[in-house]
């Protein structure tokens, strides 16, 4: 190892130190710098915020979009769009609370995933098949989505008051269970990304289908699989949200579309396929939370947080991008 | 202007350039007589574009000088080197698809009328002005998608004509041409030519350099070897200029291992593309293909793979029929493919070494699980024995340089243990030492009784490399040349056309 | 090898199709027989359908949406991408509400005008600066603008009922102010694009960015005007959206975001730049216009309106291969 460090060092000087620095100062970095500087700025006013139940204040409400986030990844990672997420998590959240009161909270939660993988697999089908942008495809099959749940629902919320709360609840009184799911969600899909053949492949294929094509790996077959996969996931991440909020309504799901593209593309996600991390997609979700979280104790007027969080997309991807031209 | 000296439009005086551990170009001096056309001949990595791309202000030269209608320069930039008429045609069209011919002509420069707007009918007015004086008969009108690659071409020439232009560079036009190039194309040049334009011309097609050039440089290992009147030279000349008089009679050995059994690639036909190519591969042989490219070379071994669509062939290994359906398909028959064009169609450059070498393998075997160590291990084993210069197998595939990268994409094959093999220009863009290596690989390869097909534009690899060698013109396998007729000489003499 | 491979297979597929089937891939008359379809059929049902008074409600009921759409189809064929369309008319809603309000409508036009001036800038600024996909920079200004609607509006509405109402009226009684600004608009950026520099070139910089560069045309320059003057008809968008309903809300210009993407796309502005005109843009935007009116009109359960158009934007793109990307 030392022997091929030292000749590459020879061949070109600069290499090693590159690749050290660029180890070091990537978007991860960047996204564990920004939350430092906030957590220093917001523990001078505050010093609650520095605290083990903040910081499972800060998880347990990005415990849903966290979940969402690892879905809508999966399938940036192949090179495709997710826009069906608002939608599907809209009809299997209805779904969910329409079956647990009557017929109990096994059956809602299987019919919210069972949805989920359903509308998965149809989205994926349509886009390995439809000669078009995914962006525009998904759009398109979120309407007819919505349409689907509007159609079945007549508009109606459907209400599980009462039923399984546990997402509501705390283990010992502590760790809430939304933390639970959601580490437990990251953790399968890092399992998932680094041990599995199928985790493997959406990543080679995302970073350059062809040549997946040509090394065998079955691109369409994956690619729809992933779709299902991300599917699962929007129906867990609405199950934990009606089980919090014991209400779903249509439409419930729509901001967690684009929330969930912005914190996997803060996390290092990229557009166009072929990287990402959990640990990226982690952090990015995290950021988002720290600082919605330090705004709230900061007592900062609500409406100022999304233009905070645009901000800070905005400075994490010029700092990365500036950086990857330095290198 | 004042052009001084025999109407030397532009020259080059011991011009140097260096790249790590190659020297691209030693001392060449090169010259340009206002209109005529100067070939530039050489095999791949003469130092062909290294020249033009200094004449074009893209590259800058380590010494030497250029002078440019008896002003010097010690190098150029691309906008100094147009502001003094130069332009360079490459082989590859830049034009935007779907707007008009007369559009594109005037890109830069959009044609208005008196009230300021944009103004077609004037647009296509002087691109027709600008098509009649060059005696070009297209309709600028049409879009460019709808046009013959022979008349994007034109297209372009045309593109670059202005008062201005005093010397056009053409990087080998007619390279993925096969039709009208007489009748379209050169008429341009020679118009061209009529209006004072001189002409720097690359090909590999020697027929083209006879009928256009008035002057021929013979351009090997970034030395210029000669510079000929075309009228006093002959093809056999300009052959024997480009390979050199050591020959490539080199000294390496080839594989002389048999083994039992043979593949046989069976009447693979595509209509417009390859017409009937059948040829046999035995155990333990490298076969080569030569040809020119756009000779249907590519296109053959995507079908053997299953890649392209055919309308007949097969594929038959020891009597059985093995033609693969697809790639997948071709994987699990054993079959592998090196395709050409690494950064395209094999890496997945902002992968790791490892996920690189080890993806066929892995969807190779059966089970959802990956085996991390086990994956690690081989990964090493092979990347040890192919000597990847890396930190480590988890670099980046991207970081690498051309050559480790191609080593990378063997690796691949490899540690699939393919038994047949294709290799499609397997040491493109790699330095002389990883060559060497690459070469020995493919050779320890064929002891091993594997089965070997090898495509090649750099004939002395092919000559030096193969036990036969097929030559492919214009989607058709012309020549089977068995053992002792393995030549450079005769790779070229029928990759051309030479009837001589 | 790569090249010459989809070569070769888009020459064959060029061989294999006829030219009489070549003119049903062409958006526009794929949108016309939609049309014509859906006329025929409605009127059928009710007579009704064919008055020059529905007419005018179908064009009235898409004249904001179509705006919008012109606005994005520069950015469009450019090859760029904006999400902060929504989000900028929600703002500049309530920027002119106000401003009309509290100075007079004059000034609050001319105020807003400048403000999409300013926006567009900043926009293209960032998408032309920062090394990220211009889909993620136009989410995270997305993000700011939105915010800062919510923060110039308190969260509230903005009532102007009674000052400004011009775009309530009709002319003659039967056309609407709106739909004359949505075909004046359609008019304009018809000679736009086919008689002016500025419109040639952003074909050419969406078509072949690489060719333009090597033409010397400027093409960050160009992009930066491209969202300018989007922009710029988001906010006549948004003075004739307050000034018809008299209230802003700051999440009044959201839902055009969607909408006009649909439109754009189902009109043939190609996703990825280069293609597109005034003509397909106007039957796209109409093809919508005529679906929500055929709805009410036939009585149809108006939970089938999503389905239906997820299921037009499918046709559209799947059909005829448009608003597929290059890639």
């Amino acid at each position: 190892m030392s022997d091929k460090e030292q000749y590459a060092s020879a061949v070109n000087p600069n290499l090693t130190r590159a690749s050290k620095m660029s180890r070091f100062l990537n978007q991860k970095t960047v996204l564990i710098f920004i939350m430092i500087v906030i957590s220093i700025a917001v523990t001078v006013t505050n010093q609650n915020f520095i605290s083990l139940k903040n910081l499972f204040n800060i998880l347990s409400a990005v415990s849903v979009v966290g979940i969402t986030t690892v879905g809508a990844s999966m399938v940036l990672i192949t090179g495709e769009f997710d826009m069906t997420l608002g939608p599907v998590f809209s009809v299997t959240a209805w779904l969910m609370a329409l079956f647990t009161p009557t017929y109990g909270a096994a059956l809602g939660i299987t019919a919210a995933i069972a949805a989920g993988i359903i509308f998965g697999i149809i989205t994926g089908l349509v886009v390995v098949n439809v000669k078009a942008n995914s962006f525009i495809v998904t759009l398109a099959l979120g309407s007819v989505y919505t349409g689907v749940g509007l159609l079945l629902n007549r508009g109606a919320y459907s209400s599980m008051s009462g039923f399984f709360t546990i997402f509501k609840e705390k283990i010992f009184g502590v760790i809430p269970y939304s933390i639970i799911a959601l580490l437990l969600v990251l953790l399968i899909a890092a399992l998932l990304f680094k041990f599995t053949k199928f985790g493997r492949s959406i990543f080679l294929l995302g970073s350059n289908q062809h040549a997946a094509y040509l090394s065998g790996i079955k691109v369409k077959f994956n690619k729809v699989m992933v779709f299902a996969v991300a599917g699962i996931l929007y129906g867990i991440a609405s199950i934990v949200l009606v089980s919090q909020i014991s209400v779903a309504m249509n439409y419930i799901g729509v901001p967690y579309t684009l929330a969930s593209l912005a914190a996997a593309v803060l996390g290092g996600v990229v557009l166009g396929g072929g990287k990402g991390d959990v640990l990226g997609i982690f952090l990015g979700v995290l950021l988002f939370g720290l600082v919605t979280n330090a705004m709230i104790l900061m007592q900062i007027d609500p409406y100022w947080r999304e233009i905070v969080n645009g901000a800070i997309i905005l400075i994490a991807l010029s700092v990365t991008g500036y950086l990857e031209s330095k290198e | 202007m004042e052009i001084p000296h025999d109407n030397l439009v532009l020259q080059t005086k011991k011009i140097i350039k260096n790249y790590p551990g190659v020297r691209a170009l030693n001392d060449v001096d090169f010259d340009l007589k206002e209109g005529e056309v100067h070939c530039l001949v050489g095999k791949n990595g003469a130092g062909k574009s290294t020249l033009i791309e200094i004449l074009a202000g893209s590259i800058k030269p380590d010494g030497g000088i250029i002078e440019v209608f008896g002003e010097d320069y010690n190098q150029l930039n691309p906008t100094k080197s147009i502001a003094l008429g130069i332009e360079t045609i490459h082989q590859e069209n830049f034009l935007a698809q779907d707007m008009t011919v007369a559009e594109n002509i005037f890109l830069g420069n959009l044609k208005k009328n008196k009230a300021g707007f944009f103004s077609m009918r004037k647009c296509i007015k002087d691109a027709k002005e600008i098509f009649s004086s060059l005696d070009v008969s297209i309709n600028p009108s049409v879009l460019v998608s709808t046009l013959t690659p022979v008349e994007k071409k034109v297209i372009s020439i045309a593109k670059a004509f202005s008062e201005n232009l005093k010397v056009l560079i053409l990087d080998e036009p007619t390279a993925a041409l096969d039709e009208e190039v007489e009748n379209k194309l050169f008429k341009t040049v020679k118009n061209l030519l009529s209006k004072g334009i001189s002409i720097i011309y690359i090909s590999h097609n020697l027929d083209e350099i006879f009928l256009l050039g008035d002057r021929v440089t013979v351009l090997r290992d970034g030395k210029k070897i000669a510079t000929h009147f075309i009228k006093e030279v002959d093809e056999k000349k300009l052959i024997s200029d480009m390979i050199g008089e050591e020959k490539a009679e080199m000294t390496r050995e080839k594989s002389t291992a048999i083994f039992e059994g043979e593949l046989e690639v069976k009447n693979y036909s595509r209509r417009g593309v390859i017409k009937d190519v059948s040829f046999k591969v035995k155990r333990g042989e490298i076969f080569g293909i030569g040809g020119l490219v756009g000779s249907g070379r590519t296109e053959l071994v995507s079908m053997v793979f299953g890649i392209d669509k055919k309308d007949s062939g097969k594929l038959i290994l020891n009597g059985k029929d093995i033609t693969p359906k697809n790639p997948v398909d071709a994987i699990n028959k054993g079959l592998g493919f090196l395709a050409e064009d690494r950064k395209t169609n094999s890496l997945m450059l902002y992968r790791p070494i490892y996920e690189n070498i080890s993806v066929v393998d892995l969807i190779k075997r059966s089970g959802a699980f990956l085996k991390l160590q086990k994956e690690r291990k081989s990964v090493q084993d092979i990347s040890d024995k192919l000597n990847i210069v890396a930190p480590s197998i988890n670099q980046l595939v991207v970081k690498l340089s051309g050559g480790n990268q191609q080593k990378v994409v063997f690796g691949k094959w490899l540690i699939a243990n393919s038994d047949i093999l294709i290799l499609d220009e397997p040491t493109v863009g790699i330095d002389i030492g990883a060559k060497e290596e690459i070469y020995s690989l493919i050779n320890g390869l064929a002891k091993q009784g594997k089965i070997i097909i090898m495509i090649s534009s750099d004939t002395p690899e092919l000559a030096s490399m193969c036990n036969r060698v097929g030559v492919m013109r214009a989607g058709k396998m012309i020549k089977i040349l068995e053992k002792d007729e393995v030549s450079e000489e005769n790779i070229l003499k029928y990759s051309i056309g030479s009837q001589s | 090898m790569n090249n010459n491979i989809q070569n070769n297979i888009a020459a064959d597929a060029g061989t294999g199709t006829s030219r009489a089937a070549d003119i049903f891939k062409k958006q526009e008359v794929f949108l016309a027989i939609v049309i014509v379809v859906l006329g025929v059929i409605v009127s059928i049902v009710n007579p009704l359908f064919l008055s020059l008074q529905n007419f005018f409600n179908i064009v009235l009921a898409v004249s904001i949406t179509g705006v919008a759409t012109i606005g994005l189809s520069l950015v469009f064929i450019s090859g760029e991408f904006d999400l902060t369309l929504g989000a900028m008319m929600s703002l500049q809603c309530i920027l002119f509400a106000t401003f009309a309000t509290k100075i007079n409508p004059a000034v609050g036009i001319i105020l807003t005008l400048l403000f999409g001036l300013v926006f567009g800038a900043v926009n293209g600024f960032f998408v032309t600066r920062i090394r990220a996909h211009s889909f993620i920079i136009t989410l995270a200004l997305l993000s700011v603008y939105s915010g800062l609607a919510l923060v110039i509006s308190k969260g509230n509405w903005v009532s102007m009922v009674g000052t400004f109402m011009v775009f309530k009226n009709k002319i003659f009684n039967i056309i609407p102010n709106p739909a004359i600004v949505f075909v004046i608009a359609l008019i304009i950026f018809a000679v736009v694009y086919r008689y002016t520099n500025f419109g040639r070139i952003l074909y050419a910089i969406g078509g072949n960015p690489q060719a333009a560069y090597l033409s010397g045309l400027k093409v960050k320059n160009y992009k930066i005007l491209a969202f300018t003057i989007a922009a710029v008809l988001y906010s006549v968008a948004s003075i004739v959206l307050v000034s018809m309903l008299g209230t802003a809300q700051p999440t009044s210009g959201d839902v055009y975001m969607l909408e006009a993407f649909a439109a754009a796309v189902v009109g043939g502005i190609m996703m990825g730049g280069g293609k597109g005109n005034m003509l397909g843009l106007f039957l796209g935007v109409i093809v919508f216009g005529l679906i929500n009116n055929a709805l009410i009109i036939m009585n149809v359960d108006p939970f089938w309106r999503d389905v239906v158009v997820g299921a037009i934007i499918l046709a559209a793109v799947g059909v005829s291969g448009f608003g597929a990307s290059r890639k």
